[in-house]
């Protein structure tokens, strides 16, 4: 007997063994649906006494083993049922030989045996018969279970039977000596009648009864013939039958005090729904002996209750048993089952520590040379009856021991996955998790060496498995956990591998299901990189939503009927919930490390609070980008900035291109300019744009580009204030005085010298100190979506900085009188500053051709202004402007006024390029006022005639011409009274006036006239005459007199043309 | 001669644990932590008896393994373990020998604790404590 039966418990002692095999071709499914039936009836009551039978089926059982029955009878296989397949009368011959052929394997123990044929009709089937039971498929076989009790009852009664018989013939007949398989030889030629040898086979026969009384469910009296056994095998110092007898009582006593099974779940299954009748037996045993009646024997007993063991003494008759069991090499399997039968005893009686000290024994019963699958069996049970005396490292060492048999070198196929799944199953006894979140309180403690060892093992393992994603993930889960452990050459061995794996399989952050159902959490890799410190940072300010404080309130009250909604504030919560991490790949292995898991770092937690998604703007300009900052005190986040070059005075276009990158549609747009701060003067608008035509193109769905155009105008100042050039007005003309000479004489020379002003290389430097920087930031606000709804909106800022170079300077601006009082002429120094030919128009005159560096002066007749139309409303506005500011916006207005008359532009023919020039900076007060009409409208008619401009007069000599010098009075005020006085006089042209014509002009009445005081809007006139002796041409020029009234007005109020008058010859 | 010293947390963990180089320290690793299935037993059976009668000592826990070592258990009041493996192939230890070594473990590692600088539960890395195992370890030999 070699092959031991690790599954064995001390109630399989009162078990009826009875073997279930398959003759022919029976489909394995098919066997054992028929098996798992036949295995249901494990346990029937016996008719007319109380009695249970136990039966235990096996499948398999070696017939060696089955030598061993006279030893122990629940050993001995007392029934067979075989299953066949037949499906024609034809081989129901054949079959039947084969069924005699399997019960000659078994026959000298059998009592009785049955043969179920499936699949087989017809005539034979009618025959009834005892020993065969036919069915036509193994669907339709209901009777399976009723055929099973009928057999169990039928070996009853040769148990019974034989039972009796045994226990009966006691004195008369010779005790035939039982012996096991090995003993046999050693018996040849002892002397059969000596007391010695008829004491063994008594001894031996009792023993053998007490078995039989176990089998038939009479416990007390195998008690009882168990003792006696013992009291006549010790005398005679039978060792392996006192060891047997010994086990015996053990067992009789185990299945009294524990009915429950010693067997763990098998056990248990046993007596499931069945419970009530083995009490039922329990209850009925003491008066079993009586009611039967049947042994005189048993009278001899010593009181019952002795003869039941307690269970103390239980263990140390199993002891006992063993140490006579190890006695004899060949009953090695007898030793070690009975070891494994005593730890589950103990196992229930929870004295682990003499349980392992029986496994201890059985770890070194050596038995024949094992085979591999039976040293992989041995390791297991071994560490499932550590585990059951919860000896849980023991248990997982030996574990570990069967899995590494597994894939011993002397496998030809090595066990991987039997090897894996072992290895998993020694985890706990390691107390070892696979969750890296078990680590992450503080420094690992626990038994480094052995667990990385064992993680080591998986590795390879899982690998030689050929499922690398699983060594994948023991791997990261070893360098994760185990880091502090690692020495540095285990580090870079343990990357390395790593990453070798990670090549052909990356390890992911998805959860691993294994087959077993457990499931490895992935592995985020939170010590590699060391993380020391985690700051949040903001979004860029491209990307910020911004809450739209108006929207809040609204917002909620669309949502929910109510003012504080519960819902609402829960979800909130739900939102925060959500944690932050971090996203690594490390040696090929993805991790989404979240910070509470991180081991250095001690936050009380970020909160970020999202908010529902936005639609997304791309900005593109027609521009090129500038790698210029603005200004750092523009407080904004600018996220683009564009960058342009033009001169003072050009406009240009800028288009710009929205493209909705998002995958919201964009509903809402905003756009608002701020130009940053500049010492510079700025005139009109810098930035305009019209919105509408590009709200027109929206909602704008993603993807789609919508165009938005800026006009971009630069008026800077056009004087050069402070600076650098000389004045030109070397020529003396004044503009404060009153014109001296003829006006149309002094017609704008052209400087036709045009000298550079400075010397080239300063004048270089000059320009470029005179580029002058303007910037602005351009908001877009925009919004859409679910987000739009929510009240949020994003801004993106796009930077524009402007480079003005200068393009003309007005050096100078003086005027000079028309011809015309109500007209004037500007006189403008034009200064090319820039290195191109340029030339400068206005509306009115021709263009006027200006080379680089050149100035010129250029005139421009220009109609006076009556700038006391313009609307003022000093009564608004004056309440919060101070008279200052007023002024200030007069003299704007006052310019914007005169430049959109004059309209004075340059272009750069070379350049292609052109621009507006404006006076708007430069005109002073004295030039205002000499542009502006004045409020006195003097006109003087000569012979009714009005005479203005270089219109002349003609007279003749002799005749009295009229004069008449009219007032009208435009101002707010009445003025006068004014007298005047006319002067004549003649210009010689050569500079000299002659005032000396007393004897060629003689005045008709007075030279001196006299106005009356003027109410405003009034009219006044004055009336004279002249008469010219000779003829000639002459001028008249009135002269104020200056008293006190005429001073108090400005000069120019009384600027009178002067009269031209040709005296002709009377006409015959 | 001690083959193998280990110092067990009460929570089972190795505080300490130190080996003779010239063996597979990983077999020593896997002796002690097996060894510690009987220690939690007898620990747990010695439970019920009064403190001030509690034996420190644990006596013999496996005691024919193979190796022909023998290991020897020993715990504290505050049940920390000491775990020593011993080989007796060569020489037969009494008890008492074994027990006085156990005591004299018991004094280093009281020292040890007495360190404000050691945070109890911290792996043990005194160099008094060593020098003191590794006295013992070549001391019988």
């Amino acid at each position: 007997m070699s092959v031991p039966d690790y599954m064995q418990c001390a109630e399989d002692h009162q078990t009826l063994l009875v073997v279930v095999q398959p003759v022919g071709i029976v489909s394995e499914e098919n066997f054992f649906r028929i098996y798992k039936r036949i295995c249901s009836v494990s346990q029937i009551s016996v008719r007319d006494s109380q009695r249970v039978l136990y039966i235990r089926y096996r499948h398999h059982y070696p017939p060696e083993n089955n030598e061993w029955g006279d030893f122990q009878t629940h050993r001995k296989v007392v029934g067979l049922i075989t299953i066949t397949d037949c499906f024609s009368a034809k081989d129901w011959p054949q079959t039947f030989e084969k069924f005699h052929v399997q019960k000659e394997i078994y026959g000298s123990t059998l009592y009785d045996s049955r043969l179920f044929v499936f699949g087989l009709q017809g005539e034979i089937v009618e025959q009834p018969r005892t020993d065969v039971a036919f069915y036509p498929n193994y669907e339709d076989c209901q009777t399976v279970e009723k055929r099973i009790e009928d057999f169990i009852e039928s070996l009853f009664i040769v148990l019974e039977s034989k039972r009796l018989d045994r226990a009966t013939d006691k004195s008369g007949d010779k005790i035939p000596l039982l012996c096991v398989p090995f003993e046999k030889k050693d018996f040849v030629g002892l002397d059969t009648d000596s007391r010695h040898y008829k004491k063994r086979c008594q001894g031996r026969m009792r023993k053998h009864v007490g078995d039989l009384c176990l089998q038939a469910g009479m416990l007390q009296d195998s008690l009882v013939h168990y003792h006696m056994s013992v009291e006549l095998l010790r005398s005679v110092n039978d060792f392996l039958w006192l060891g047997a007898a010994l086990e015996g009582l053990c067992s009789a006593s185990v299945i009294y005090h524990y009915p429950g099974g010693t067997g763990g779940k098998s056990g248990a299954r046993r007596f499931q729904g069945s419970t009530l009748p083995a009490e039922a037996a329990n209850r009925h045993r003491p008066g079993a002996l009586t009611t039967n009646g049947i042994n005189p024997d048993t009278s001899t007993e010593i009181g019952r209750a002795k003869n039941c063991l307690s269970p103390e003494d239980i263990i140390d008759k199993y002891k006992e048993a063993i140490s006579y069991y190890s006695k004899y090499k060949n009953a090695g399997v007898i030793e070690l089952e009975a070891c494994i039968k005593a730890v589950r005893v103990l196992a229930i009686q929870k004295r682990s520590m003499e349980a392992s000290e029986f496994l201890q024994n059985a770890v070194y019963i050596n038995l024949r040379q094992l085979s591999e699958e039976e040293k992989i069996q041995r390791y297991s049970i071994l560490s499932e009856l550590y585990e059951l005396i919860g000896f849980h490292r023991k248990s997982a060492f030996f574990k570990r021991v069967a899995a590494m048999q597994c894939v011993a070198p002397s496998i030809a196929e090595p066990g991987w996955r039997a090897c894996y799944k072992l290895l998993l199953e020694t985890l706990p006894g390691y107390s070892l998790s696979l969750d890296p979140k078990d680590f992450s309180r503080g420094t690992h403690r626990g038994w480094a060496a052995v667990q990385m060892r064992l993680l080591h093992e998986l590795v390879y393992a899982s690998r030689r498995m050929g499922n690398p994603a699983l060594s994948v993930r023991h791997l990261s889960f070893l360098l994760q956990t185990m880091l502090d452990f690692l020495s540095d050459q285990e580090k870079k061995d343990v990357a390395q591998s790593l990453e070798n794996y990670t090549s052909k399989c990356p390890g992911t952050m998805e959860p691993i299901a294994l087959p077993g159902g457990l499931t490895l959490p992935p592995v985020p890799f939170t010590k590699l990189p060391i993380v020391r410190h985690v700051k949040l940072l903001n979004l860029p300010a491209s990307l910020r939503p911004h809450k739209m404080k108006s929207l809040l309130g609204q917002n909620v009250s669309t949502k929910s009927p109510f003012i504080y909604s519960p819902i609402i504030a829960h979800n909130r919560g739900e939102e925060r919930n959500k944690k932050i991490g971090y996203h690594t790949t490390v040696f090929g292995v993805f991790s989404d490390c979240l910070l509470d898991n991180l081991p250095g770092i001690k936050t009380s937690g970020s909160t970020v609070e999202v908010i529902p998604a936005l639609p997304r703007l791309q900005i593109s300009t027609s521009l090129p980008r500038s790698a210029h900052s603005l200004q750092p005190s523009s407080g904004d986040e600018i996220s683009t900035n564009v960058s342009v070059q033009l001169y003072n005075g050009e406009s240009q276009q800028l288009i710009i291109k929205l493209e909705n990158i998002g995958m919201e549609p964009l509903e809402k747009l905003e756009v608002t300019s701020k130009v940053l701060t500049t010492k510079e003067k700025l005139y009109g608008d810098f930035l305009s744009w019209k919105l509408e035509e590009t709200l027109a193109q929206f909602p704008l769905q993603p993807g789609k580009v919508a165009t938005f155009t800026i006009n971009i105008k630069v008026k800077l100042d056009f004087s050069c204030q402070e600076n650098l050039l000389q004045d030109l007005s070397d020529d003396g003309i004044s503009v404060s005085g009153f014109p001296l000479s003829s006006p149309f004489r002094q017609v704008v020379r052209p400087r036709v010298e045009g000298k550079p002003v400075n010397p080239p290389e300063s004048n270089k430097a000059g320009d470029y100190s005179h580029v002058k920087t303007l910037e602005a930031v351009l908001n877009f606000k925009y919004s859409g979506g679910p987000g739009h709804t929510e009240g949020y909106y994003r801004n993106l800022s796009l930077g524009l900085h402007v480079e003005v170079e200068p393009s003309v300077f007005f050096t100078r601006v003086s005027t000079l009188p028309a011809t015309s009082t109500r007209q004037c002429h500007l006189l403008l120094d034009v200064f090319n500053s820039t290195e191109h030919e340029l030339t400068v128009s206005t509306r009115s005159s021709e263009a006027l051709i200006l080379h680089a560096g050149e100035c010129q002066r250029m005139a421009i007749q220009v109609d006076k202004f009556n700038f006391e139309s313009f609307p003022e409303s000093p009564g608004e506005k004056g309440q919060f402007a101070n008279p200052k500011q007023l002024e200030e916006e007069r003299r704007e207005a006052r310019g914007l006024e005169i430049h959109s008359k004059l309209g004075i532009c340059w272009r750069i023919p070379s350049l292609k390029r052109s621009g507006e020039a404006s006076v708007e900076g430069l005109l002073n007060q004295l030039v205002l006022e000499h542009l502006q009409l004045a409020p006195l409208q003097w006109d003087v008619l000569v012979d009714g005639q009005p005479c203005d401009r270089e219109a002349v007069a003609a007279c003749q000599v002799g005749d009295p011409v009229r004069l008449e010098v009219r007032l009208t009075n435009r101002s707010p005020r009445s003025v006068g009274p004014f007298a005047l006085t006319v002067v004549p006089f003649q210009d010689h042209q050569n500079g000299v006036h002659n005032y000396d014509l007393h004897d060629t002009v003689s005045f008709v009445g007075s030279s001196t006239f006299y106005l009356d005081a003027v109410q405003p809007s009034g009219q006044s006139a004055c009336l004279g005459a002249l008469l010219f002796l000779y003829t000639g041409d002459f001028f008249l020029h009135i002269r104020f007199h200056e008293d006190s009234t005429s001073k108090e007005l400005p000069p120019s109020w009384f600027c009178l043309p002067s009269v031209h008058v040709c005296a002709l010859e009377a006409q015959a | 001669m001690a083959v193998c010293i280990a110092v067990i947390a009460k929570e089972n963990y190795p505080l300490y644990i130190r080996s003779t180089p010239t063996e597979n320290e990983l077999k020593f690793h896997y002796m002690v932590h097996t060894s510690l299935d009987v220690v939690d037993e007898k620990i747990s059976a010695m439970g019920k008896a009064l403190v001030d009668q509690r034996e420190l000592y644990l006596g013999l826990l496996y005691p024919t393994e193979d190796y022909k070592l023998c290991r020897y258990g020993y715990v504290t009041n505050s049940k920390v373990k000491f775990v020593m493996v011993v080989d007796s192939s060569n020489t037969a230890l009494r008890d008492n020998e074994i027990r006085s070594m156990f005591r004299k473990l018991h004094n280093s590692y009281t020292d040890v604790m007495c360190n404000p600088f050691y945070n109890p539960g911290d792996r043990i890395q005194s160099r008094a404590f060593d020098n003191m195992v590794t006295s013992m370890m070549i001391q019988v030999c």
